[in-house]
């Protein structure tokens, strides 16, 4: 079993790497908040009190977006290679076996990043802590700390997420027939399951309780709970995505006529046809949104400037979340570009040029930004609907951030999916089709 | 009458281990003329396969001439060959045929697409009526089974009715009824009196004596050439290139 746990990680190189990426991105983010945590232990008194409080905001942002990336990271890389478990099923190995050998992988995979992740953030808490409390002297003068005590719970929940994240994945290919696994070129569509209902309705629950919570608050202590509104939101989408994500898709990009351009044409019908794999990308690429305009939304709808919010403080709230969702995203893109070869090759078969290739690579990156700004900006606006209820303050404060977000994410998606389709054009055609 | 293919002295090498490149085809010259349903076939390792991707323009020729209704494919661009491609060719792999995302009358009316030239939905749905697939019009290539996907690929090539048609394997994935059905739509491409010509590689000899003209091919050279065989004819050429 150890060789083939070996081997496996190894012939799908692609797929494990983007999932070692996020273990990394998700350790290191972590440590960065559990070094925050150590270095107020350490402190004690007012500034620990300060300390735990930021630390709290930023480590309940944090685990959201990460319960959201590393879901969606997770299931992909499970998903992704269900033919190859069918495969395994076909050799002779039980269900069981093929249930263990992917969730030691997983173990494996997230163990490894998550402390490689650590050890990354080992020479960065110092500079962080420093440029993120510039604002606020007797914050900046601690001194930041990461110990083996502060790491190691940072694994953990590393490993704990990725393995449980991708432990039901494990079992549904273990148990799906080898011989639909191996028909079905693409994943199965994600549907709805107990899980998303159950995680969609408790965060909706817990939005409303925070909600609920609001009228009683002053101004001055409103703006945390009404900035955690918009990421929760965003996670009540993602939970409900498989609901409607296919329809929302095929509803905007319809705005340009399927005759108007092929490449759209192509792109849009991947990508709504293609759930699973598009969740995967717009999920995080939606919480990034929303971490930024629900920030600028709750401390406009409790009166403040947003020249208030200075680059360290948003660094210091959402940057590591931030960082997160937006290598979530162009992860999961990485991940599945193989997928992509083949249909590109047939369209090359077909008479497609190469331009019109990139062209419908680069059309995708745009429907799944489109629809993860479209997803964010109803958490924002929600939140915008929620200030102004309850603090009798509209603010558009969150438009810009959201904008500017969206467009960054648009820069890199545009490089994650053009870059594999240029260099996966220099393959020749017969290559990429002929049977496996 | 102008051939629609004409390979001369067709030569390709992959590069092996160390350095070295290993011959594949080892200079074949061969014409294809209009409305002619040619079969190449041939012990594993022949090339027939290579000669099929090279014939069409998805693969390069290392040496030699290969002419594409009069249009040599070595001096072409890849926008100009992307245009032959959607001008002129059709194909018909093995597997893997169909783009998942379209249903099967997307995938029929993608060529048309991709050249932005009008196809009307009459067309599409005669073209999947041919190869008795108009119930399965809206699903997807996951619905399908292989047979009804290489039919598909069919309808495809029925629609746009391009001058040549490049078929690689187009049973080998399928059973004796669907590949006798696949077989028949080939041969009526060819027969039907519009001059198209049909280009198949196969491993199936009885497959292969279906067509007007079969070549065995040996160590990347053409072995024989047989005219409207008989499948002990093609029999016995394979045997004598095993």
């Amino acid at each position: 079993m150890p060789r083939l746990i070996v081997s496996d990680l190894i012939a799908n190189g692609r797929i494990w790497l983007g999932a070692l990426l996020i273990a990394a991105a998700t350790g290191l983010v972590g440590a960065v908040v559990a070094s925050d945590i150590e270095t107020a232990s350490a402190a004690g008194g007012n500034d620990a009190l300060a300390l735990y409080g930021i630390s709290g905001t930023v480590a309940a942002f944090t685990v959201v977006t990460a319960l959201i990336v590393v879901g969606a990271v997770t299931n992909l890389t499970v998903t992704l290679q269900q033919r190859g478990y069918a495969l395994w099923q076909l050799v002779g190995l039980r269900p069981g076996l093929v249930r263990l050998v992917v969730t030691t992988q997983l173990l494996v995979v997230s163990l490894a990043g998550g402390l490689a992740g650590c050890l990354l953030a080992l020479p960065l808490v110092k500079p962080l802590f420093r440029y993120g409390f510039s604002g606020s002297p007797e914050l900046s003068a601690l001194d930041p700390r990461l110990t083996p005590a502060g790491a190691v719970p940072v694994v953990l929940f590393v490993a704990v997420v990725i393995t449980l994240g991708g432990f039901r994945g494990a079992g549904r290919a273990a148990h799906t027939p080898p011989l639909q696994s191996l028909r079905e070129v693409e994943p199965p569509d994600r549907r709805m399951t107990v899980a998303r209902w159950i995680g969609g309705l408790a965060t909706a629950a817990v939005v409303a309780a925070i909600v609920a919570t609001l009228p009683g608050t002053g101004l001055d202590t409103m703006a945390v709970p009404l900035m955690l509104i918009s990421p929760l939101l965003a996670g009540v989408l993602a939970a409900f995505g498989p609901l409607f994500l296919a329809r929302l898709v095929r509803a905007w990009t319809s705005l340009l006529p399927a005759t108007a351009s092929a490449a759209w044409f192509l792109a849009r019908n991947s990508t709504a046809a293609n759930v699973g794999r598009s969740t995967a990308t717009i999920s995080p690429l939606m919480v990034a949104v929303a971490l930024a305009g629900g920030l600028y939304t709750a401390n406009g709808a409790v009166g403040a400037p947003s020249g208030t919010l200075s680059t360290g403080s948003v660094v210091l709230l959402i940057g590591g979340p931030l960082l997160l969702a937006v290598l979530g995203a162009v992860a999961t893109v990485f991940m599945s570009s193989r997928r992509r070869d083949r249909e590109l090759a047939l369209i090359l078969a077909a008479g497609g040029t190469p331009a019109l290739v990139l062209t419908a690579a680069a059309a995708e990156a745009v429907i799944y930004v489109g629809t993860a700004l479209l997803l964010g900006a109803a958490a924002v606006a929600t939140t915008t609907l929620i200030g102004a209820w309850s603090a009798d303050m509209w603010t558009a404060a969150g438009v810009v951030p959201s904008l500017t977000v969206a467009a960054l994410a648009l820069l890199l998606l545009l490089l994650a999916t053009v870059l594999p389709t240029a260099l996966a054009l220099r393959q020749e055609i017969p290559r990429v089709l002929a049977p496996e | 009458m102008t051939p629609v293919v004409e390979v001369e002295n067709l030569t390709k090498s992959f590069p092996a281990a160390g350095g070295d490149t290993v011959p594949v085809l080892r200079g074949i010259s061969l014409e294809v003329p209009p409305g002619q349903f040619l079969a190449v076939v041939g012990p594993s390792g022949s090339g027939k396969s290579t000669l099929l991707y090279c014939m069409s323009a998805l693969e390069a020729a290392t040496a030699g001439r290969v002419r594409l209704l009069g249009r040599d494919t070595g001096s072409l661009g890849r926008g100009a060959i992307a245009k032959l491609r959607r001008d002129h060719l059709g194909f018909v792999f093995q597997s893997y045929n169909l783009i998942p995302s379209l249903t099967a009358r997307e995938n029929v009316a993608l060529p048309a697409r991709l050249a932005r030239r009008r196809i009307s939905g009459a067309d599409v749905d005669r073209a999947l009526a041919e190869v008795g697939l108009t119930e399965r019009a809206g699903y997807r290539p996951s619905a399908l089974s292989g047979g009804q996907q290489q039919r598909v690929a069919i309808a495809r090539v029925l629609a746009v009715r391009p001058d040549l048609v490049f078929a690689d394997e187009p049973t080998g994935a399928l059973d004796t009824e669907s590949g006798a059905q696949v077989l028949d739509l080939l041969a009526g491409v060819a027969r039907s009196g519009e001059g198209r010509s049909v280009v198949m590689v196969t491993h199936d000899l009885e497959a292969a004596a279906r067509a007007d003209r079969v070549l065995v091919l040996r160590d990347g050279l053409i072995h024989r050439e047989l005219t409207h065989p008989k499948a002990d004819d093609v029999f016995a050429a394979v045997a004598g290139a095993s």
